[in-house]
């Protein structure tokens, strides 16, 4: 592989054991990292490492075969926008008119936005909303509401 | 059947390996597996969670939910009222989606019929669902200390 790209993800290869290389420190943070649905750019965030270092270090474990790419082709679909206009209309019947502002934080901590984001995620996302609402009962109320409709998305 | 009835919706996830609903006293009420999966393993699963909740519980920590992440998937589970619920799934699947699909799903469960004649079945009165008798001394040690 001659370059790694920030949007890759990767899995470790149920073949080869880490134990088995002799990995350093960091190289061993980054595996631990490595969950099928992180991004290489995520990753690299999430252990403030720079450009160079998580290349080198994804370069590193991709030639000692410690590490396969999930193919994203087939899962590239994008969540449709009527969608976030719905969950948006379901929280602020909870929340009111913030609603539409803690949905906007949210997406920009998750470091996506509603023209790249991957319909993998999206139960994150409702993860974290229904965390925005201090109510136990209107928490399960919002996701109630919300799963007939996104049912269809999420179970494909 | 209860499984498939009332959380059909993850039974059709097809990295969901199975799913089983255990009494407090770890009897197993109802389970669904993939054709491909040990479900022996499953008895293994609930007796080690049971075990971790209730020191959890003895700490005084009200976690509700534990999931385990392995190289291939995660073990997935939920303490509720009367019962233990555990889902295992392999990768890749948003775990996030399956606490959804309980969340969703699990009120319609327990307001059964069907599981309160399960649970009916086996006594619940013992809440101290520890199993002491398997543990280690530094186990038995540290369990000495929370009780304190």
């Amino acid at each position: 592989m001659d370059k790694i790209d920030e949007n890759m993800v990767f899995v470790l290869n149920s073949q080869r054991s880490p134990e088995d290389s002799d990995l350093l420190h960091l190289e061993w943070a980054v595996v631990s990292q490595l969950d099928g649905q992180k991004t290489v750019q995520q990753i690299a965030e999430n252990l403030a490492l720079n450009t160079a270092e998580v290349e080198e270090i994804f370069k590193k474990l991709v030639s000692a075969e410690l590490l396969v790419l999930v193919d994203r082709s087939e899962n590239d679909d994008v969540v449709p926008g009527e969608l976030f206009k719905f969950v948006s209309h379901e929280m602020t019947l909870l929340l009111g008119p913030v609603a539409s502002i803690i949905l906007e934080d949210v997406m920009d901590m998750m470091r996506l936005n509603r023209d790249n984001f991957d319909r993998r995620r999206f139960p994150g996302l409702i993860d974290l909303l229904t965390n925005q609402i201090d109510d136990p009962v209107k928490q399960i109320e919002f996701q109630r509401n919300i799963y007939p409709k996104l049912k269809q998305y999420l179970l494909k | 059947m209860m499984i498939s009835k009332y959380l059909n919706d993850l039974t059709l996830l097809k990295n969901v390996e199975a799913i089983a609903i255990y009494s407090l006293n770890n009897d197993l009420i109802d389970s669904w597996c993939d054709p491909n999966f040990n479900s022996k393993v499953l008895d293994e699963l609930s007796l080690h969670y049971f075990q971790v909740f209730a020191t959890l519980d003895l700490s005084v920590q009200n976690f509700q939910e534990i999931v385990i992440t392995h190289e291939k998937g995660h073990f997935y589970a939920r303490i509720l009222p009367d019962m233990l619920l555990i889902i295992v799934v392999k990768l890749p699947v948003e775990i996030s989606l399956i606490r959804l699909i309980v969340n969703v799903k699990i009120i319609d469960l327990l307001n059964s019929k069907a599981l309160q004649k399960g649970l009916k079945k086996y006594s619940t009165e013992n809440k101290d669902f520890l199993n002491k008798n398997i543990l280690d001394e530094s186990e038995k040690e540290y369990l000495k200390k929370l009780e304190l």
